[in-house]
């Protein structure tokens, strides 16, 4: 408990650290195009298969329920409500922290054990601001749109499944889809990823840059970023919810 | 040599918890010479070696560069007081990521941004001209032997011709045919730029080699500080115990 206590802190101070750099010219746009390749672009596949699957089970789920009250027209509207409040987000963000996150403290924590990260800091390039600042901007950036990704292919998932498998009318699965879901629900969803990006990020790098211990260590730290960031995306994702309840009721 | 040492360590203390690493470490480094800090592993040699350039902070004493007390610099003005060092670290810590042309340019393009491709391209030629090392820009670190990575790392240590070259264990785990080149290489760096080097290293068969003087680290304070010559006939018994290991083996 004070271990997770102390990391927490560790990676506050360390997004602190970031912020500060993040300010200083000059901006990275190398850097910042490679991460989000790494980040956004390397996770589009993976984000693209859970997101169809997703739907499409959770379609298959949704409709034996609601069949049972002779509903079904809520199908669509009620897969396209928990994908953009939550399921994309959240999904999309345990993904990417098991892809990119663990790439990240991985390639961090090696350069930190081989002493990469000291020979930047004797050339009189600060780390976080050559290493760190572009992948916590390039996760902020491509969390978000990743996300989007997943809201299209989850709903094209369901889609498929209710009208094929299903045997759901079309205009059954679309009637309510534009009346209940609001801007403000995939707006709120954009918002969790892009938090969550923060986390994945953070977390990954604070792991890395602190990695010891020779290969052995560098695996280890990935480890605990994998589990940290999962949690923590888990944890802080109720609490997002619970403030964003006001804001999506009143719309 | 005349006036004020390029680097004064003044009574160093620096401890992890309960391990007292550095006890009152006092040591003097003239400009233009080659200082050895021997020890045994383990004696904190790395440790002072981080000190000099900024890497650790003491928990009391100075390290003076030029003057300027490196202990106390953070930010800007130690990255500034960095500017005069040049680092070979005892794995080379060459970036895996780029090749060995991008490697050697890289506090080029990080520090001197006026200068034009060409004058990059030229400049990176020609330190690995004085590493021994050419024909090899686009390979990467990791097709490199050990002894190859070395001279790659002194060629990006020396590209904006610091003062001062620090190297972390240079022969360490290379075997004796390479040890020597890299000796070579630590005295042409030296005859060629003119630079200071501190290497810290517990191989004394290249420290009588190439040093001006020896400092012999041990319990965390300089026991004997003199030339290699002097050295073979010290009577201190750490120094005794380490020469005669290196004489029995040789």
């Amino acid at each position: 408990m004070i271990q997770a206590l102390s990391d927490l802190g560790g990676v506050v101070i360390l997004g602190g650290g970031v912020m500060v750099q993040a300010a200083r010219p000059p901006f990275r746009m190398r850097n910042f195009l490679a991460a989000c390749d790494a980040i956004g672009v390397g996770s589009i596949s993976v984000v693209v298969l859970t997101a169809l699957f997703t739907g499409a089970v959770f379609s298959v789920q949704t409709n034996l329920a609601f069949a049972l009250f002779n509903a079904q027209s809520l199908v669509g509207a009620a897969v396209a409500l928990s994908l953009t409040r939550e399921l994309a987000p959240v999904l999309t963000g345990l993904m990417v922290t098991g892809r990119a996150g663990s790439a990240i403290a991985t390639e961090l924590g090696s350069m930190r054990v081989t002493e990469q990260i000291d020979a930047l800091a004797t050339m009189a390039v600060n780390p976080f601001h050559y290493l760190l600042v572009p992948r916590v901007l390039a996760a902020l950036v491509t969390l978000p749109l990743l996300t989007m990704i997943f809201d299209l292919v989850g709903l094209a998932g369901a889609y498929f499944v209710a009208i094929w498998l299903e045997g759901i009318s079309e205009a059954e699965f679309w009637s309510r889809v534009s009346d209940w879901v609001t801007l403000e629900d995939i707006l709120g969803g954009l918002i969790k990823a892009a938090v969550f990006g923060l986390i994945i990020s953070l977390t990954a790098c604070y792991k890395g840059f602190n990695a010891s211990g020779g290969a052995k260590g560098v695996g280890q730290s990935t480890t605990k970023a994998v589990v940290m960031s999962s949690v923590l995306i888990l944890i802080v994702d109720y609490f997002l919810t619970t403030l964003m309840m006001g804001w999506w009721h009143r719309a | 040599m005349a006036g004020r040492p390029l680097i004064e360590i003044v009574d160093l203390y620096k401890s992890f918890g309960s391990n007292h690493v550095l006890r009152g470490l006092n040591l003097d480094i003239d400009e233009g010479t080659t200082v050895v800090i021997l020890g045994a592993s383990g004696s904190g040699k790395s440790v002072l070696l981080k000190h000099i350039i900024g890497l650790l902070h003491p928990d009391a004493g100075k390290v003076l560069v030029d003057g300027v007390d490196v202990t106390h610099l953070k930010g800007r003005e130690l990255d500034e007081l960095r500017e005069k060092f040049g680092m070979v670290f005892q794995g080379s810590a060459l970036f895996d990521s780029m090749s060995v042309f991008e490697n050697v340019a890289f506090p080029l393009r990080e520090h001197q941004k006026h200068l034009s491709q060409q004058e990059i391209h030229d400049i990176v030629e020609s330190k690995l001209r004085v590493v021994g090392l050419e024909g090899v820009d686009e390979v990467f670190p990791a097709e490199l032997s050990g002894g190859m990575r070395k001279r790659v790392a002194l060629a990006r240590a020396i590209a904006r011709e610091p003062k001062i070259v620090l190297y972390d264990e240079p022969t360490t785990g290379l075997d004796p045919i390479t040890t020597d080149s890299v000796n070579d290489m630590i005295e042409t760096a030296r005859k060629e730029l003119g630079v200071t080097s501190v290497v810290i290293s517990h191989d004394i068969g290249s420290a009588l080699r190439i040093a001006d003087v020896v400092a012999v680290l041990h319990e965390g304070v300089i026991v004997e500080r003199s030339t290699p010559e002097e050295l073979r006939h010290s009577r201190h018994p750490q120094v005794r115990a380490f020469l005669q290991t290196w004489f029995q083996r040789s």
